[in-house]
Parts: C-alpha cells; sequence; structure tokens
C-alpha cells in the first residue's frame, strides 16, 4: 500500500483537529472527577490512609506531607501537574512509586485481555455470518440465543461455573493462579484459558450481535444485489463482496471490546486469582489505599479516550465518507 | 351545537383514540414472544421476592450449627444450606428482594434524571456542550471501576450502591433522550407551541418527555439488568452489600470459599442472577420491537 495519503488531506486535518479538540474537555472532566472522588470523601484522607491505629502526630505529619492542608484547587493542580509529567505520586501502604506498582500489574491484566479479545472474536465472527447468512431461520435463532445468553451472563459467574467444571470435577484445568510467560507458553496459557473464556464470552455476545446486524446491512446494499444480478456464486458474493465491507463496524467493536474487557478484567482476575490491575483494585480498596485507586482509573481511563480517538481516526482512514461528512459538518 | 358539546365530542373522540392506540400497542405486546417471556421471567421473579418474608417469616440470618454445607433437600434444607447452616433457599428469595431493590432504584432513578439532563440538553444549546461533555467523561471511565472507586470512597451499603450505580448508568440514558428529543424538538406541533407562547417548561414535560418515553424506558429496562450484575460483582468482591444482609452477589461471595466443596453455593445465585438479567434483557428487546414504528 502506498504511504497514506489522507493524513495530508485538508478535510482530514480539519477532522483530526476537532477531533482532538474535543478531547481536551473530556480529559479535564475525567481528571477533575477521579481527584474529586479521594477529595470530597467524608474524613481525613491523611487519618484513611494511614489506617485505625495511626497517632495523632503520624497523621498530622502525613497530611503535611501530602499537601492536605491546601485548598481544594491548588491540591488539584498540582496533582494534574504531576500526572502531566507521568508522576502519578506513590502508594504510602506498598511504599512504592505509582508507576512501578501499576507496570508490574499491568502485564498480566493485558496478557488475559488479549487472549480473551482473540477467544472472543474467534468465536464471534464466524456466528455472527452464520446467522446473518441463514437470516430467520434456525441457526440464526440458536445463535441469538447464543448471543443473549453471552450478554446476560456475568463474566465471574461464568468464571465460578468453569471453575467448579473443568477445575473441580474434571480436573482438566487448574483453578486459580498465574504464570508469567517467561515461565513457558503453554502454563502461561493454561493458567489463563479459563478466565479468558469466561471474560471472552460475555464480549462476544455483543459482538455476534454487530457482526450479524452490520453483514444484514450490507446484503441489503445495492451493490450486493448488482452482484447477484451479474451471477457472482454465493460463496464468493459471501466472502469477498459483503465480508470485506462489513469488516468495517465488525473491527470497530473489536476495538472497542478491548476496553471493557480490560475493565471486565477487574472482576475476573479476582475470581482466578491472577496479579493484574484488577486484583490490584480490589486488594487497594480493603487496604483503603485510595492513591492506587486513583492512578489506576486514571490509567485505565486515559487509555480508554486514547484508544476510541484511535478507532476514530483509523475509521476516517478506511472509510472516507466517514472523514468528510465529520469535518463537513 | 353549543361550544360547550363541540368541546366534549371531541374529548370523547380523543379518549377513543387514545385506546384504541393503547389496545393496539397492547395487541402487539402480547403478541411478541420475547416481550411476553421476558416480562413473565421477570414478574415471576419479582413475586418470589416479594413473597418472601411470607414464606419464610424466620429471615435469612438463622444460622444452625449442625447443619453446615448440607446438600440439597439434606436435613430439610431444600437447595442445600451455607457454611453457617443458613438456607440456601431462603437467603435467594431474600437475597432477590435486595438485588431486585437495587435493580430498580437504579433504573428509575437514572431514567428520571437521564430524561432531566437530556431534555435540558436538548431544548437549551447552551446547556448542551456542557451536559454532554460531563456524560463522555463519565463514560469515558470503565463503568464497574467507577462502581468500585466510589463504593470504595462513600462505603458499602445500599444507598450508597444505588447512588454510584446511577451515576455510573445515567450517561447512557442521557443521551438517549437527547437524541430522541432532538427529533421530537424539530416537529411542526412544538413550533406551533413555540408560536402561542407556551412556556418552556410545559413544552419539555407535557409535549416532549412523553414522546421520547419509550426509548427511555427500553434502556432502564438494560440499566436494570447491568445494576443486578455490577451489584453482584461488586459483593462478591466484598466491597457491596455489606454482611451478613443476603444479596445474589454475597451468597456468591460465601461459595467461593466453599467452591470445591459445595457447588450449590454457587450454581443456584448464579441461576437466579443470570435468569433475572436474561428475563430483563429479552423484556428490552421486545419492548424495543413493540414501540418501535419501523419493525412490525
Amino acid at each position: 500500500m502506498a504511504a497514506a495519503p489522507w493524513i495530508y488531506h485538508s478535510a482530514m486535518k480539519k477532522y483530526l483537529i476537532k477531533r482532538i479538540m474535543t478531547l481536551i474537555p473530556v480529559l479535564i472532566i475525567v481528571s477533575l472527577v477521579i481527584f474529586l472522588l479521594v477529595h470530597l470523601t467524608p474524613g481525613d484522607p491523611a487519618a484513611m490512609l494511614l489506617g485505625d491505629q495511626a497517632k495523632d502526630a503520624e497523621i498530622a505529619a502525613l497530611r503535611e506531607k501530602m499537601g492536605f492542608n491546601d485548598p481544594l484547587p491548588v491540591q488539584y493542580f498540582r496533582w494534574l501537574g504531576g500526572v502531566l509529567r507521568g508522576d502519578l505520586g506513590e502508594s504510602v501502604f506498598i511504599n512504592d512509586s505509582m508507576g512501578h506498582i501499576l507496570l508490574e500489574h499491568l502485564g498480566p491484566s493485558l496478557a488475559l485481555t488479549c487472549y480473551a479479545l482473540v477467544l472472543a472474536a474467534l468465536f464471534a465472527v464466524p456466528l455472527g455470518i452464520l446467522a446473518a447468512r441463514n437470516r430467520g431461520r434456525m441457526p440464526d435463532h440458536l445463535v441469538s440465543v447464543t448471543s443473549m445468553f453471552g450478554i446476560s451472563m456475568p463474566s465471574f459467574l461464568l468464571g465460578l461455573l468453569l471453575i467448579l467444571l473443568f477445575a473441580v470435577k474434571l480436573r482438566w484445568l487448574p483453578a486459580s493462579g498465574y504464570t508469567p510467560i517467561s515461565q513457558g507458553w503453554l502454563k502461561h496459557l493454561k493458567y489463563l484459558t479459563l478466565p479468558a473464556i469466561a471474560l471472552g464470552f460475555i464480549e462476544s455476545g455483543l459482538m455476534i450481535r454487530m457482526t450479524r446486524a452490520s453483514m444484514l446491512e450490507v446484503l441489503d446494499s445495492d451493490y450486493i444485489r448488482a452482484a447477484r444480478a451479474k451471477g457472482v456464486s454465493l460463496r464468493s458474493l459471501f466472502m469477498k463482496h459483503a465480508l470485506r465491507n462489513a469488516l468495517i463496524p465488525i473491527v470497530t467493536v473489536i476495538a472497542q471490546s478491548f476496553m471493557v474487557l480490560l475493565a471486565g478484567a477487574t472482576v475476573v482476575e479476582t475470581v482466578f486469582n491472577i496479579p493484574g490491575l484488577g486484583q490490584l483494585t480490589v486488594n487497594s480498596v480493603l487496604r483503603r489505599d485510595y492513591e492506587v485507586i486513583q492512578a489506576i482509573v486514571l490509567l485505565v481511563s486515559l487509555t480508554n479516550v486514547l484508544i476510541s480517538l484511535i478507532i476514530d481516526l483509523l475509521y476516517g482512514a478506511i472509510d472516507p465518507r466517514a472523514r468528510v461528512d465529520a469535518a463537513g459538518k | 351545537m353549543t361550544q360547550e358539546e363541540i368541546r366534549q365530542e371531541r374529548e370523547a373522540i380523543k379518549r377513543r383514540l387514545q385506546k384504541e392506540q393503547r389496545q393496539l400497542v397492547v395487541k402487539k405486546f402480547l403478541h411478541n414472544k420475547l416481550a411476553m417471556i421476558g416480562s413473565v421471567i421477570t414478574l415471576s421473579m419479582v413475586i418470589l421476592a416479594l413473597s418472601a418474608p411470607l414464606l419464610f417469616p424466620e429471615g435469612p440470618l438463622v444460622t444452625s450449627v449442625f447443619d453446615r454445607l448440607s446438600r440439597p433437600g439434606e436435613n430439610g434444607f431444600l437447595l442445600g444450606s451455607d457454611n453457617l447452616g443458613r438456607s440456601i433457599l431462603v437467603r435467594l428469595l431474600y437475597g432477590a428482594r435486595i438485588s431486585l431493590g437495587i435493580g430498580a432504584g437504579v433504573g428509575l432513578l437514572s431514567m428520571i434524571l437521564g430524561m432531566v439532563l437530556g431534555l435540558y440538553a436538548c431544548y437549551y444549546p447552551r446547556l448542551d456542550n456542557a451536559i454532554m461533555r460531563v456524560c463522555d467523561a463519565l463514560s469515558a471511565i470503565p463503568s464497574t471501576l467507577l462502581a468500585i472507586a466510589m463504593v470504595a470512597m462513600l462505603g458499602g451499603g445500599i444507598g450508597n450502591l444505588i447512588l454510584s450505580l446511577t451515576v455510573v448508568s445515567v450517561p447512557r440514558v442521557a443521551r438517549v433522550a437527547r437524541s430522541s428529543a432532538m427529533v421530537v424538538k424539530e416537529q411542526t406541533y412544538i413550533e406551533a407551541m413555540q408560536s402561542l407562547g407556551a412556556s418552556d417548561m410545559r413544552i419539555i414535560w407535557l409535549h416532549i418527555a412523553p414522546n421520547i418515553l419509550s426509548p427511555v424506558v427500553v434502556q432502564a429496562s438494560y440499566i436494570f439488568a447491568n445494576a443486578i450484575i455490577t451489584e453482584a460483582a461488586l459483593s462478591f468482591l466484598g466491597v457491596g452489600v455489606p454482611q451478613p444482609e443476603p444479596s445474589w452477589g454475597n451468597i456468591l461471595y460465601d461459595g467461593k470459599a466453599v467452591i470445591h466443596k459445595a457447588w450449590w453455593m454457587i450454581v443456584y445465585p448464579g441461576a437466579a442472577t443470570a435468569l433475572t438479567v436474561l428475563g430483563l434483557n429479552i423484556f428490552g428487546d421486545g419492548l424495543r420491537d413493540v414501540l418501535d414504528p419501523h419493525t412490525n
């Protein structure tokens, strides 16, 4: 493929600038919400960070050290300044820099999310196509029921049921735990398989629906009718003409699912005892380590905003109509 | 004919038309399999939840140390007992009151708040940007994570759970309400109302709000379902409804510790949660089909 000329396109430039401009207020509000989460809680944050056993002098010292005595706006801008420089502070509880703590827990979460995403896509896209091909007939209804179950089944619940069946009853796979990839692929995947199925199944419900809907929309269009009239074989009609055009919304949903899965991993990690961001969140809640919660929420939200920006830009790159529409408005 | 008679005649015609319209919707609803299955499931759960104190007046907290972890059917426990010898059946029924109550509370509150925000954002372009950017920001933070963080800060408990889950769900309703209201606002009759000098409040609440109700109600049924899932997840993580109150998530939390010994502590509350959520989702899909004029 040639170098992407769309980036130099003036409509695209306009679209890019407009899209980034709308990000700024969103990011400011996100940071305010996350900041206020910790600072509007009833009670003294220093006392909460140190727990019930802390002496008054220790609490006062920490309050001074963390700057809790300053007015809220001052604290906000100091915190925001730190965040912009990449300094998320440190956890009083773990006594380590936040960046280091987050990095340590990010690996397992990313591995689980990616594995779940692959499983979900491999499961959902063929089923969605199958349903679209057999619209209104038995396979379509079966697939609809499957996707409904996927949407209605909480991931942690499916996780517990999978543990019951495959770990407790059949003893095929381990019930919980995690081994890093450095100890071998097979072992890594073995521990992640049940959690990835539990996490991926819920998202596949939505993916099936989107795949089916976007295939049906394409199949209804005039150029498909024209191709059929021309005498293109059914197989080629599906694979070449329909699927390729239906793929754009499908890929968008898959990319968006990444964020849903990363957030959903919170609960699944706790079920399977995987030392990722989710488990860190829950542990931080239980030990009232609010700074860590704040940092995690910020990290995940920023990733979320960035991914949706990238999806939008890619959309503009793939589909010329999208960028003309957006710039024209 | 006197003026009074004409007015009465017109009222009668209006009532008849409204009745016919209602009958049409009801008929469509009764003929829609999804909507019927969904409402039967949801209603049975609600009836079971309401009847809990009548069936088991002793309450869900009665322990019996000698009957810990009884299998289903053993020692008079129809669905088995938990690690403290409490009946799973009784805890499930009482738990339904809490789980469904939280879900319904969140659904209703998000519907009201979302409609207010969506309607005002649509009607006053100046508010539009501000309200929608706040909604964008709130939905940029993953909902489970935001709910966990809020509950962590505010403390567990049913009131705080409802509050946190509502904050998480309102942007969704607000968006749907706003986009539906945008269509209604452009109609000629709204313009006519404006030129007749009707107040903004009257136009918004008497003439726009009733016409955006159906998509908002459909959203609310999905939010009801989602709130049940999130409540169960938070309680399962130990940050939701405080023990020993039974909620479905709490029973699962207890069950996880004894998963190797007591499958019934996972399967029954799990089935209750999944079935209710399924019922609500099917109901929402059916309702959407019934209310959407494009599908027949």
